[in-house]
Formats: structure tokens, sequence, C-alpha cells
């Protein structure tokens, strides 16, 4: 069971008590005892001003004031109760105006932020219905009394009955049209008028009244509800002058009571129906016989069945008052005060929630870490509550971004945290953070201040990165502190970002200087006919050219830049130079290899799932005026696996202009090749662990050779990567691999040395 | 004769308990025979007695008096005796302890002023043993009658938290009708007995159920006490056995239902993990359960599951916990309160093992207890009354 549940469950266990107190005295003891089994307490107090009415947990004649005392006025903390030992202990204030405070105690571990939240909940409820059944005891006091009175007249016994039945009702939380129900038809028995009318005063326009209940053998079965200008008629008038009235003329008798047969009203009388002490109704008597007269007797039995009428009113107000109390108390303990929205405990319940629901249909779940960058600049130079204003405008704009179905909550100071449950992988997450991101930048109007709000946002999905709310919650975290160390805006949790060291996080620093600043380097390397070593097409592969460390090998930072979104302004950068590059050599008309020439860059899974991507290779390729086909785009398995659907929409795109698409390292990752029928996939790169290897390793060997008949069996170019001798290479042209790459054929080279090498190679292949 | 076992004494300097058990039909001379047995010993302060409700138990009641005179006996019907030599039905077992070091006061008192207020009189004998070191209340109850949580509530206004509770609910051999409670020769009904027992040496409690909840939860959209109207607001009965997959039989037969709701208890959530309600009966005209507890309106239920591996696992935990309370001494004796319900689970060959495994941990001490229909035992806070649950109290 989640908090929220839990709470839940505890806020209805406690009202059920509450509203079935009999006395003050009773409700006192049983809330004590219910909050000390909810909250697995030992004892606790209620104390008002400087005595304890009520404990729990001490034996009787144990003498335990003074020490309730001291914590209830803030001397101490702790308290001992015998057989349990020192306790923690937690005051909650329940009536200020009398001073009253409920004290419990707990041996062994504290109370939570959030059990205190509802415990104070729960002191606000408490007040309630020890106000109110104060008021009720007063008033059955009083209504007993009159009632008495009457019955000493006549009809003693029968009146009390049915007044009593009627106190029953209530007591046992009849629903309030059937009380008011038994009141009208109780007065129609009693006096024996032809018809009884009960109106109230309607609460959303109080200058009307509404008819709440009829009875009398006079009145229509069919009579629905009339609503009449609350000062009209006799009725009216008890309720305006809040006393017992008497109509005096044709205008004072009831109106708009559909009656059966021909009879016309002559007589009426009306008293007032209190609620909390002011008119808010009136019950009304009346009759055709013009002779009908209003003695004491039928006075006072219409007074003693309108007192019962406000009885009814007064406790059904007082018990939605409760549960409106219990419902803001519920709020409040899974609602951040400041700006409404969910709190920590609320979300770590909601992502609970979703992941059991997650496991269930085999969805992912994100957990995205939004934290506001230079918040503390902020709070320090314009204070804390423009601050405060600060973060409630967040909260809303944030809200905007986001489905229904998706979660925002404030963990805290200027952390954000959005649960989206039921994406496919890691590029729905990245969608929405980055929506985010771009409505955050969207100035904030803040006091005439006009302010962009900026923020870093850490990613975790489950189940990949865990499968609990404080594991996912732990790794956002992570990401998210990269981010704001490396300042990059969105960062996805990796396993190694959680073993981040000084140094690492300076390379990523430094690798932020390097795509802005033009450290990269691209390098080539030729693909060729395994039959005939024609060469067809290069691979761009980046270098980073560091100032200090000079060439950084790219396994040491395209994971890093990856995590970090950085990948995606370095996959531009790459998309850019390679195909400019090519535009040049294709310039160059220098031989038919070069007009034909392709050449293939790798994409990175945050680009492939950028929804953007399509529409960037589109325009680079009419940039440098590139036939779409003689660009390759070369993915990874698990890029593919880390979102398929998205990325089997994205790739259609690409595919449908025409650029070629091409599966890197193939056969080391998922191996689950369902998805190849389907995707728009033009070539399979045999990975080069397995190439290498095939001589030596039968098993490799099988793997290459079913590899290229995969490919063969979907019309698909295969392309074997790192061969590095001249066996190797006549072994595959054996086994059918149509292209070959690697050492044997040439290394990865800069631009400008390309030219000369496959003048070389021509000369060779001649 | 009888007998199903040889009478099993444990004695300290100066404190001692045995047992003495008995399934001769006539009622009468199991009496005698069980009481015999127990009270073995000198200066006997106290005779706690178990017994299947199948016995003329004035009868029983009169047998055991006269052996025990003037010792004060309180007991119970049950689901089934436990003694050192394994569970038996259809028999009496009985407990004694004695010697200087234990002190005791019995009390009984009617339930039909409310459970509360029985308990908390019952209770008030027990602030009088102050003097003693170690105390505990031991309370037998009538669990066919009302919230059995106020049973715990009425015994902590008087007590405190300063003497710990234990005890189980009387049974009926499962036939869910009526329950006895004993005090010296009367026999009683919709009553609390109980013993305040104080002792020189420590008294070890513990408690476990060995059950896990499974599924999503269910929310109790109506309820009256211990009756649950309905779940989600389905009729509850419908609710449960739909949530189960119940085999057709349960569906319109008391006993086949009492026996499968018996290993499917409502797991209710509490601060301190899953309090477990057993389920003991179905209104199949109102399609309401009954459980021996309240179960309040607006709370989240789950239905619980447990095997005979996690319940016998529980029997380990529960009296390495009483004896973990004994402060390194040698158990002196053992009363074991062990919920019907595990029985249920464990089958007949289980139960065997499991009060061998009781009896193991007594290491020879006498070990003495029954088949509860609810089970007593508060060591901290004021949740003090369980379900399927076993309770080991062990005394050094």
């Amino acid at each position: 069971m989640t908090s929220s549940d839990w709470a839940t469950q505890q806020l209805a266990e406690f009202l059920a008590v509450l509203t079935t107190a009999a006395d003050d005295h009773f409700a006192v003891a049983n809330a004590l005892e219910r909050l000390a089994e909810s909250f697995d307490a030992d004892g606790g107090a209620f104390v008002t001003g400087r005595s304890v009415v009520s404990s729990l947990g001490w034996s009787t004649g144990h003498a335990h004031e003074p020490e309730i005392l001291a914590v209830a006025l803030g001397h101490c903390t702790n308290v001992d109760i015998p057989g349990a030992g020192s306790c923690e202990t937690v005051v909650i204030p329940v009536d200020r105006d009398e001073g009253s405070k409920l004290v419990l105690a707990r041996a062994g571990y504290r109370f939570s932020a959030e059990e205190v939240a509802l415990l104070r909940g729960m002191g606000r409820v408490l007040a309630l219905a020890l106000r109110l059944l104060r008021t009720v005891a007063v008033e059955r006091r009083q209504v007993d009394e009159n009632a008495k009175l009457v019955a000493s007249l006549r009809d003693r016994q029968a009146l009390l009955e049915r007044l009593s039945s009627i106190q029953r009702q209530i007591s046992s939380r009849a629903l309030l049209p059937e009380v008011l129900h038994a009141v009208t038809a109780g007065v129609a028995e009693f006096l024996g008028d032809d018809v009884v009318v009960m109106q109230l005063v309607d609460e959303s326009d109080p200058g009307f009244t509404l008819t709440a209940s009829l009875a009398g053998d006079a009145v229509h079965p069919g009579a629905g509800l009339e609503r009449q200008p609350a000062g009209d008629g006799v009725g009216g008038r008890a309720i305006v002058e809040d006393r017992l009235c008497v109509a005096e003329n044709e205008q004072d008798l009831p109106r708009g009571v559909c009656m059966r047969g021909t009879q016309t009203l002559r007589s009426a009388m009306a008293v007032p129906i209190r609620l909390e002490g002011r008119p808010a109704g009136s019950l009304v008597v009346a009759s055709s016989d013009p002779e009908r007269r209003y003695g004491q007797h039928e006075r006072d039995v219409l007074t003693s069945f309108a007192e019962h009428a406000g009885l009814a009113l007064n406790d059904s107000s007082t018990v939605q008052a409760m549960k409106k109390a219990l419902d803001d108390a519920r709020h409040q303990a899974m609602h951040d005060e400041l700006t409404g929205l969910p709190n920590r405990a609320c979300f770590y319940d909601r992502t609970d929630q979703a992941l059991r629901l997650a496991s269930r249909d085999g969805t992912c779940t994100a957990v995205l870490l939004f934290d506001l960058n230079r918040f503390k600049d902020i709070n320090d130079t314009l204070g804390h509550k423009f601050g405060d204003k600060v973060l409630r405008e967040v909260g809303p704009r944030l809200r905007r971004g986001l489905r229904d179905s998706d979660t925002l909550a404030r963990l805290g100071g200027d952390e954000f945290c959005v649960l989206v449950p039921r994406v496919e992988g890691v590029g729905d997450a990245l969608v929405v953070a980055k929506r985010i991101i771009e409505l955050l930048e969207e100035p904030f109007d803040i006091d005439g201040m006009t302010m962009p709000v900026e923020a870093s946002c850490g990613v975790a999905i489950a189940p990949v990165d865990g499968d609990s709310a404080d594991l996912l919650l732990q790794r956002a975290d992570v990401a998210m502190y990269v981010a704001k160390d490396s300042h990059a805006s969105i960062v996805t949790y990796d396993d190694e970002l959680n073993i981040n060291t000084p140094a690492r996080l300076a390379l990523l620093s430094e690798l932020r200087a390097a795509v802005s600043g033009g450290q990269f380097v691209l390098y080539y390397q030729p693909k060729a006919a395994l039959g005939g070593r024609n060469v067809h097409g290069v691979e761009a592969l980046v270098r980073w050219q560091h100032p200090t460390y000079g060439l950084v090998p790219p396994n040491d930072f395209i994971p890093l830049a990856e995590h970090t979104g950085l990948i995606k302004p370095l996959t531009t950068w790459v998309l850019n130079t390679a195909l400019e590059q090519l535009s040049r050599w294709r310039e160059m008309n220098r031989s038919p290899v070069l007009a034909n020439l392709s050449v293939a860059v790798n994409v990175s899974t945050r680009s492939l799932l950028d929804d953007d991507f399509p529409t960037e290779v589109a325009t680079s390729l009419e940039r440098w005026g590139i036939p779409p086909h003689l660009l390759a785009l070369e993915i990874t398995e698990s890029t593919i696996m880390a979102d398929p659907s998205r990325a089997h929409r994205l790739l259609s795109e690409l595919s449908a202009t025409g650029v070629q698409v091409s599966i890197d390292d193939f056969g080391t990752g998922y191996s689950s090749l369902s998805y190849l029928k389907n995707l728009p996939v033009n070539e399979l790169k045999i990975d080069r662990s397995f190439v290498y290897h095939m001589h030596r390793d039968p098993n490799d060997a099988v793997i290459v050779q079913s590899v290229i008949d995969l490919g063969r069996n979907l019309g698909l170019h295969t392309v074997a990567e790192g061969i590095e001798d001249d066996e190797t290479w006549e072994h595959l042209r054996r086994l059918g691999c149509d292209s070959g790459q690697g050492y044997l054929l040439a290394r990865p080279m800069p631009a400008e040395n390309l030219l000369g090498w496959l003048t070389d190679q021509e000369a060779r292949t001649a | 004769m009888g007998i199903i076992s040889a009478p099993s004494a444990a004695r300290a300097k100066t404190q001692w308990t045995a047992t003495g058990s008995s399934s001769n039909p006539d009622a009468h001379s199991a009496g005698v025979e069980a009481a015999s047995a127990a009270l073995s010993g000198d200066e006997a302060k106290l005779l706690v007695v178990f017994s299947s409700e199948t016995y003329d138990l004035p009868q029983l009641l009169a047998g055991i008096h006269e052996v025990a005179g003037d010792v004060p006996v309180i007991g119970c019907t049950t689901a089934g005796e436990i003694a050192a030599a394994g569970p038996g039905s259809a028999g009496v077992v009985a407990m004694a302890v004695g010697g200087p070091g234990f002190d005791v006061r019995t009390a009984s008192a009617s339930a039909d002023a409310g459970l509360r207020e029985a308990s908390a009189e019952v209770a008030t004998s027990a602030a009088r043993l102050e003097s003693s070191p170690h105390r505990v209340l031991l309370v037998l109850s009538d669990g066919l009658g009302g919230d059995q949580q106020e049973v715990v509530r009425g015994a902590y206004s008087v007590l405190g938290a300063q003497v710990p509770l234990v005890g189980g609910c009387a049974g009926d051999g499962l036939k869910m009708k009526a329950t006895w409670q004993f005090y010296g020769q009367r026999v009683l009904k919709n009553s609390i007995v109980g013993a305040a027992i104080g002792s020189q040496g420590p008294i070890g409690i513990g408690v476990e159920h060995g059950w896990r909840a499974v599924g999503d939860p269910m929310v109790v959209t109506a309820s009256e006490g211990n009756r649950v109207l309905a779940l989600d607001d389905q009729p509850a009965l419908s609710a449960y056995l739909k949530r189960l997959g119940a085999p057709l039989a349960v569906h319109d037969d008391a006993d086949a239902f009492t026996h499968f709701a018996m290993t499917h208890p409502l797991g209710l959530s509490r601060r301190g993990g899953d309090e477990v309600r057993f389920v003991a009966g179905a209104d199949f005209a109102d399609g309401s359960l009954n459980c021996i507890a309240a179960v309040p309106q607006g709370s989240m239920v789950r239905i619980m599951e447990g095997d005979s591996r996690s319940v016998l696992e529980a029997t380990n935990v529960a009296c390495e916990n009483a004896l973990s309370g004994l402060r390194g001494r040698a158990p002196l004796g053992v009363l074991a309160f062990d919920c019907i319900a595990r029985k249920g689970v464990l089958g007949d060959e289980g139960i065997v093992a499991e009060v061998e495994r009781i009896a193991t941990y007594a290491a020879g001490a006498p070990v003495a207890g029954f088949y509860t229909y609810g089970e007593f035992a508060r060591t901290h806070g004021l949740n003090g009354f369980h379900n399927q649950t076993l309770v080991v109290v062990a005394f050094a």
C-alpha cells in the first residue's frame, strides 16, 4: 500500500470514529486511541490549557500529567512512558480558541513530516467534531426539554417516540432528505393539517427559498420543488422575523403547493428552522379550514419538529464540514504548500503506482527531474518572496508541457519532478524534457521583471534505470547533477554517470567547449566492393583534437556526449562537415569514383529520436547539393531498441527521402531480427569483432555467414568491418559479402589524404 | 485412559510450570487426568485449561476442580489443543504455573455491556501486581462477539504500555456457533477471562504471521463493524470470491466457505505492516463477509496468502523472538496461541511439524496452547489484536 492510500484510510477511519461519538469526552478518548493505532504510537494525550483532559499509554493512577504538560507547552520533546520507554512526541494544535492540543508519543522512531501534516489535518477535524458535539448536546437538551413540555399536554408517548426516532435517524446518518421528510410527515400526523411545507433558504441564492419537503393528505403526490422569494408568505415571514408567525391575511398563505381537488388553503402557521443559531428555513402548516386555530399545543408541536429539522441540518452540515476538512488535510499531506503541486510523498506514491501498472503492461515510465539554474542567485538578489513567486509561476508553465496523466511535483527548493507514465522509451521522455525546457525559456513576467528561467534536467527510465520510485529519483538526480556540471540542459541517466569523477566532469566541460570551439576533425575510412576492390563510399569518423591531450579516441567522449545531449550539436556538425566535404570532392569532378562516392555518418540515439532530425538531414543535403542516396546513416541496434516505434517512424521518414540506412555493429546488439524485416534498412555492417576472429573461431565464422545470408534474404547490402588481412577479405568474398572496410584497405584518414589514396588505389586495382 | 502425553514439568528455584493433557472421552475423568498431571508441584498459582467444546464442559470443570481445589482456573474452548507431544483435537490441555516466584490474579467479566469495558475490568486485576518485576496479562475472549481490538483498547486504558497483553479468542472446532470461557467452575459465554501473571523471571513474547499480501488492493466501500458489505462497490462476497477464482461449492455452502476463507484472509494496511483479518464466514443472503475484527469503511484491503513454508518460517520467528525476551535464560514453560487458519494452511502433518518446532525451541520445557479464532499480543503501541498469527509466550 502506498502512503497516500494509507493517509486516505487513516482519515476515513478517523472520521468514522468521530461521527459516531456520543459526546466530546468519548470523541477525545477514541480519537487518541485511533491515532495511536494508526501511527503505531505508544501513547498520547489531549490537553486543554494546563489540564490533561485525556491520556493514553499510562496505567491508571500513574501521575504523568506534569510530563505531558511539559511536552504540550514545548518545554521538552521526549516523554517517558513506563513499559514503552522514552518516546518521541509530536504536538498538534486542535482548537486554538480554547488552547487544546493533541500530544502523540512513540518509542523507537520519529514522526515524519508527512505524518505530522496528516496529524495536523486530523487535529482540525477533531476540533470541528468537538465543537459540533457540544453544540448538538446543548441543542439536544433544549429540544428534549421542549418536547417534554409539549408532551405533558397530549399524546405524550407517541410524540416523544416520533421525535426520538428522528433523533435516531440523525445519529445513524440517514440521508438528509429522509430525515426532513420524517419531520414533515410527523407534523402532518400530529397536527392533522392539510399541508405541511418545509422550505429552506437556497444556499447559492439566499434571496430565495426551496421547498425541501412536503406532507399532508391534501398535497398532490407529484408536487415538486418550488422556488419562491425568501420573504414570501407566512413561511418567509417566520424566516425574516425569526419567530413563529400565524397567517394574518390571504397573501400570507402558502402558495404554489399543488393540492388535490379544489381545496384552497385558508389558515397557516410557520416557525423558523435554525442552522447554527440563524434562521435557515421554515416549517409551515396550512389548512383549508378557515376556522383552524393554532393554540399553544400546536405551536409547541410545530416548534419541536422544526428544532429537529434544525438538528438534522446542523449535523449534516458539520459532517460535510468535517469531510471537507478531511479532504483538505489529505490534500495538504500530499501537496506542497507554496505551489499547490503534489509533494515528494505524493510523487513517490504515484510513481510506485505507475510502476506497478507499467510492469503489468510492459511499458516504460520516465522520471524527469528539473532543477532551476541559478535560482539561489534569484533568492539572494531579489529576495525569497520573489523567489517564491518564481516557483509559483514555474508550476503552471511546466504543467503546460504535460499530458493530464503526467504528474508534476515540487520536491522542495527549486526541484521539480515530472512522472511520465506509459512511454515507449527514452525518446518520448526526451521530447517531454525538451518541451519543458523550451517552455521555461519563454520569459516570465514577475513583478514587472521579465526573465527566462533555465533549468537542468535529469532523466531516468524504468525499468532500465530502476524499478522503484526511490531508485529512479536517485538516478534522475545523478543525471541532473551531471547536466548542471556540464551545462547541458538534459542528461539521461547511465550507470557510468554514477561513477563521476572530477576528472570526468572536467572532461565534460571541455567537451562542451570543444563542440563550440571547433576542436573536432573528421577522418574518412573507405569502403570497397569485396570483388574488384572498387571504392564506393567512405565512413566519416569524428576525432577530438584536444589542445593538450592530442587526439582523443571516440570511445572516450562519444558516450559522455550522448548522455549530456552534446551529441546533438556534434552530430549536426559531423553531418554538415561530411556533406560539405563530399560536395567539394564532387565539384572536383575528377573521376567516376568521386562522382558516385557516398558518405556514411554515425547517428546517435538522441539524434535519431529527435523529431527534428529528418528535417535537419534534408536541409543539410539541400544546402550541399548532395543526392540523398549518397548519404548513409549508420545506426546501432541499441539505438533502435531504445525506442523502437519512434525509431521506426523517424527512419521511415528519412528513408522516404532516399537516404540510406545502415545498421552498424550488426550482431552485437539484441540479435532480435524481427524488427529488421519491418525497418527501412538498406545495409548491414558486420561488426569487426566477428570479422577479426572468423579465421580462428568457427562460431564467429558461422555468425558472419548467417548475417550475410540474412542480408541476402532480405535484399540488404552487407559490409564487413575490420578486415585486416587478405585471407579474411577473400573468405568474406567467397561467403557472398558485398563490401569490406578495414586496415587492409585503408586506415581512417584526413580528408586531404583521400584523393591521393584514391589515385593509388585506382592504380592498384586497374 | 486417554492420556495423550506424559506430564511435563520444569522447575527453577522459585518458579515452575507443568502441563497435563487428556483425551479421555469422559469429561469428568479428562478434567481429573489433565489437572492431576499439571498440578504436580507445590504452591500452584494458576491453572490454564484449553479444551475441546465437544466435552460436557460443566463436568470437565468439575473434574478439574476436584484436583485443583483453591487454585484459580481460567480457560476456554478451542479449535484444537496444543501440547508438547503434538496437536490434538477433542481433548483437554492444562498448564499450571506455581512457586513463590509467580504472583497471579484472575478475573472474569461479561462482555454484554461491551468488550472494552469487560477487558478494562479484567485488566484492573493486573494493576495490583505492581511488585513483580515482570508482568503479563493473559486474556481469553469470545472470538465470535464484537471487535476484538476493543479488548486491547480496554486493557490499554487501564494498564497503558506497562503490561503486555497476550491471549486468544476461544474456538468451537470451526463450527462458528458458540465458544465458551472458563472461570473456576463456571462455563461462561461472551465473556473475557483473564489472569495477570507476575513473575520474578523474565517473560518473552513472540508474534509472527507468515502471510503476504497479493494482488491489487480493494477499497472497503461499505462496512459495519466486523461485516464487510462492499469491496470496490461490489457486494463483498462476490468481489472476494471472484478475485480468488473460488470453486463453485464455496459460493453457497457455509462450511465450504469457512474452510476456503480460512486460508484467504484480508490484509488491512497499518503503519507497522499488514494487519491480517480472518474472514470467518459469509452471509449468502446479503452478500457480506464476516470478519473477526472491524474492517473500517474506506480502508484498503488486500487478499493475503501463505504457504506451509512461510507459515512454518513464522513459527521459528515467533519462537526465537519469545526466547530472546528471556535474556539468555532457559524457558520454564511456553504458551502458544496459534490461529486456526494457520492450521488450515499447514494441514494435519504440518501442524505436527509446527508443534514439534515449538517443542524444540522450548527445549524440554512444558508447552500448552490452542488453535484460536484470533490472537492477542500487545508488546508495543496499541495494535495488539491479530489474526492468522502465532503468539508464543515464554516464561523463565
